[in-house]
């Protein structure tokens, strides 16, 4: 079904070839009807073999075919003498082999030939790794033949050594071989493993290897392959689970805890809670739909809070926060963030280590200037190494990339809004509970799990098309400001229960049924739509199903 | 040593409008000759074949095209003693076929007429103990049935409730299959490929376990993989192809991230990969169509929202009204 070029042909040559086809067809048939009779049978004779041989040379995907030849070989197994048993596998061997160069990507001619691997008494895997080299050789991306190559591994005991210096020189032939980049992702690890990370590769080695990829991408600069390599031995440090903050509140008899990554109801039971303290049992509840959340809720011990000074503390592994009640009705209780908080989800790799690979690259980049990966590289550098200090560079290649490589330029507009948002939490202390984001041309929000206890958010002019999940974690949100954008859908908004203000003015709500969610808002008194595309015997709805809410609409 | 980027030009008198008709009737017409030399010799695929022409038909809102009774009856036929399907009657059962007669008969609302729990049974004998599914008895292993596994025990009803399999072994092998780049590959240690990756974000969308993803890193790896052409390939430096546009697309659409190609230019490849002599689409422009390509380019249109055609579901290529009668969804990530 791939890559059958359709030829123009004339009635006559079309009727040639038709004939022909029945005819060969014809000679299929009588052969699988004469096949499945062996099947139904289970008769397993050499007749047997011929004819299913017959059928799977025209056409190898027929695996129910296969199969039989499967049960007949364990039928030998039985029945055949040991030369007799090991005349059948190589005979299949070769036989597979034909099929295979015939056509290399049929998963069931690979099966098979696992198969009799797997069922011969003493296979030959050393004969079968030259069969691998030799299609590569053929087609060094067939998939179907780096996973036989992997079995064959496997099974034989060849050392990954061995196997890094075979990608090695299919990489030195050409270095544009996605696959062997890929192999070597799963060999280095296992060859010369980081002592602290058994995925992640020695110093020694990862020197090594960031040379030999740079020789690769500045011998090509647009071969993708050795830039998603490059991208992989800078590595993303694994963010680890922690508190990123506490609140209590007295009037909802709350407790609420954010934890920086989604956490099911299992991993809750890590979270401690102490009042005074002294261990508190309590029952978590998710605060949003789903499995997996940021934010987790729990009654408190009313009695016991509202007299005298009290200490709440919650813990979750090394990381823990506390609020001391001395007669408020709500106290929070934050992370302190830095430059640091996202600086290690970008890379891993040492600073000495980035800083020479930024050499490379904006040299890379005066040779050839204008090429995205160069680009893309240059912008994950400086972030890694030190977002303030490059903070324009960054903003100007990704402005640049959205031209350069336009079809992609919403890839780069959603990165540009994620930096922006994550230098802003650096930057803020988030006991102040005000996050003003106006004006940051921001196409996405991302997150808002260390935006939960804030009150007040301003996101008037960016470019936000909808204000969806991420805005169900502003559980404390008095405030929200998200006039001039592009907004047609407010769905996180639903029971933002303590919602009073919000401005929706110029932006691209088109009915009443897109602003349901704010009649969940029981808090609200506020709501301004001016400039939208909301007709007006909506906004009659509106005023009719919210009667306390002021409702402004021109 | 400049790289040749692989893609295809397309051709200036190349279809650009939906040819919807002429695609309804060449999916109505195939089969219809039960002689024709290229039905006879896909008979090993049979079953998906009656998947992609009654889910391409559905689409267009025209399933009523489609010989229902004779499908049915056909679907029942290829169940076996053990539960599985075939995908013709004489043919073995095998997880690819049995996830294939679940979906057609969810289409024509005709569960009742096989043995469910027998097909259940048929599934979960399939697992093994990492966690990973086989595709028949002779046990090979891949994502991909991984897929078919939770996708026929969801449809069925009986991923919630009831469930036979292991669903935190099924995630960990998915995620054991997890590559440098971000995508998924057929077993531990295989390269990323868009069909796989469908499959496995298919999986972990199905079980609401998306989190595990970094759908920045993946979704940046799905983007890249649109050529100058708009048409979208399935891995790294391969030519562009209407199915793995599917695959990509899906997988973006799952991960919210749909905007990170240009739409309106794989529209046009898809556009015009269509044979506007015969009706069908091919693999890329100029080649010969067949029901696989068309119902993936058909599905890809749905998908970035070609009006004339029912809405699709990302993670189940059926038709979303299907599932809604059903009460079947997957987690989909908001688009960020
Ligand atoms: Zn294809």
């Amino acid at each position: 079904m791939h890559g059958r070029l359709k030829v123009k042909t004339t009635a006559v040559q079309e009727e040639e070839k038709r004939i022909k086809r029945q005819k060969k067809l014809k000679l299929f048939q009588g052969a699988l009807a004469a096949a499945f009779k062996k099947i139904h049978s289970k008769e397993y004779d050499p007749e047997g073999l011929y004819i299913t041989q017959e059928i799977l040379a025209a056409n190898s995907d027929y695996y129910t075919i296969w199969n039989y030849r499967k049960n007949a070989f364990l039928h030998f197994k039985n029945t055949k003498t040991s030369d007799e048993l090991l005349k059948c596998f190589q005979d299949e061997l070769s036989f597979l082999q034909n099929c295979l160069k015939n056509n290399p990507k049929s998963y069931s001619c690979w099966n098979q030939r696992c198969f009799v691997l797997l069922t011969m008494s003493d296979p030959d895997w050393k004969k079968e790794l030259q069969l691998c080299d030799l299609f590569l050789q053929f087609d060094d991306r067939n998939f179907h033949c780096w996973d036989y190559r992997r079995f064959v591994v496997q099974h034989s005991a060849v050392l990954p050594g061995e196997e890094i210096q075979f990608t090695h020189k299919l990489i030195e032939n050409n270095f544009s071989n996605y696959s062997s980049w890929h192999y070597r992702s799963k060999l280095l690890p296992i060859e010369c493993p980081d002592a602290s990370d058994k995925n992640r590769i020695g110093e020694k080695m990862l020197l090594e290897e960031l040379e030999l990829v740079q020789n690769a991408f500045f011998t090509d600069p647009n071969d993708q392959s050795a830039w998603f390599y490059h991208r992989w031995l800078l590595g993303r440090g694994e963010t680890k689970q922690s508190l990123l903050s506490l609140h209590v509140s007295l009037l909802d008899n709350k407790l609420t805890c954010t934890l920086r990554k989604p956490a099911s109801i299992k991993d809750c039971s890590r979270l401690n809670v102490y009042i005074n303290d002294n261990p508190h049992v309590v029952v978590w509840k998710g605060c949003n739909q789903g499995k997996y959340q940021h934010v987790w809720q729990s009654d408190l011990p009313k009695k016991d809070l509202f007299s005298g000074e009290n200490k709440i503390k919650v813990e979750f592994g090394s990381s823990e926060l506390m609020v001391e009640m001395t007669g408020q009705d709500e106290a929070i209780s934050c992370i302190q963030t830095n430059t640091e908080t996202f600086r290690q989800s970008s890379s891993d790799a040492k600073l000495s280590v980035l800083t020479e690979e930024l050499k490379s690259c904006e040299e890379l980049n005066d040779l050839e200037p204008g090429n995205k990966w160069v680009m893309l590289t240059l912008v994950l550098l400086m972030r890694a190494i030190d977002p303030t200090h490059y903070s324009s560079q960054v903003h100007d290649t990704l402005h640049e990339l959205c031209t350069v490589d336009g079809m992609r330029q919403c890839y780069y507009q959603d990165l540009m809004s994620k930096f922006v948002i994550e230098d802003h939490i650096a930057a803020v202390d988030l006991h102040q509970r005000c996050i003003d984001l106006h004006g940051k041309a921001l196409t996405r929000v991302c997150r808002f799990e260390f935006f939960s206890t804030i009150t007040s958010l301003n996101l008037s002019h960016n470019q936000l098309h909808s204000l969806n999940s991420p805005f169900k974690l502003l559980h404390c949100l008095q405030k929200l400001d998200v006039s001039e954008n592009e907004i047609v859908e407010i769905s996180g908004l639903k029971d933002l229960t303590k919602l009073v203000l919000l401005n929706l003015d110029s932006n691209k709500i088109s009915s009443l049924k897109t602003l349901e969610p704010v009649t969940t808002c029981a808090a609200l008194q506020k709501i301004s739509v001016k400039s939208n595309r909301i007709p007006l015997e909506d906004i009659d709805s509106l005023l009719q199903i919210l009667p306390n809410v002021e409702i402004v609409y021109e | 040593m400049g790289s040749v980027v692989k893609d295809v030009a397309l051709k200036e008198d190349a279809p650009q409008t939906f040819l919807l008709e002429k695609h309804i009737e060449y999916i109505a017409a195939y089969g219809a000759n039960k002689e024709d030399y290229e039905y006879c010799m896909t008979e090993y695929l049979r079953l998906s074949g009656i998947y992609w022409g009654l889910t391409a038909v559905d689409l267009m809102h025209s399933r009523n095209r489609m010989n229902e009774n004779e499908i049915v009856e056909f679907v029942v036929s290829c169940q076996k003693e053990c539960g599985g399907f075939g995908p013709a009657p004489a043919h073995d059962p095998s997880i690819l076929y049995t996830l294939s007669a679940v979906q057609v008969l969810c289409m024509l609302d005709k569960l009742d007429k096989i043995h469910i729990d027998k097909a259940v049974a048929f599934i979960a004998g399939l697992q093994n103990k990492d966690g990973s599914f086989s595709g028949d008895k002779w046990g090979e292993v891949d994502t991909r049935f991984s897929f078919c596994a939770v996708a026929a025990l969801s449809l069925v009803g009986r991923l919630w409730s009831d469930c036979p399999i292991n669903i935190e072994k099924c995630v960990e092998f998915i995620l054991s299959c997890m590559n440098f780049d971000g995508g998924f590959g057929c077993r531990p240690g295989s390269e990323s490929h868009s069909g796989q990756i469908y499959c496995c974000v298919g999986v972990l969308s199905i079980l609401r376990e998306l989190h595990h993803i970094d759908d920045g890193l993946l979704g940046w790896w799905l983007c890249e993989r649109q050529l100058p052409s708009g048409g979208l390939n399935g891995r790294p430096e391969k030519l562009p192809d209407v199915c793995y546009s599917w695959w990509v697309l899906s997988s973006l659409a799952i991960l919210g991230k749909l905007h990170w190609i240009d739409k309106h230019k794989l529209k046009m490849f898809i556009l015009a990969s269509q044979d506007n002599e015969t009706g069908g689409i091919a693999d890329r422009p100029g080649d010969m169509v067949d029901p696989f390509h068309t119902l993936f380019g058909i599905a890809g249109l749905s998908l970035l929202g070609e009006t004339s055609l029912k809405q699709i579901n990302p993670v189940y290529c059926m038709p979303q009204d299907v599932l809604n009668k059903l009460g079947v969804n997957a987690q989909i990530l908001d688009s960020q």
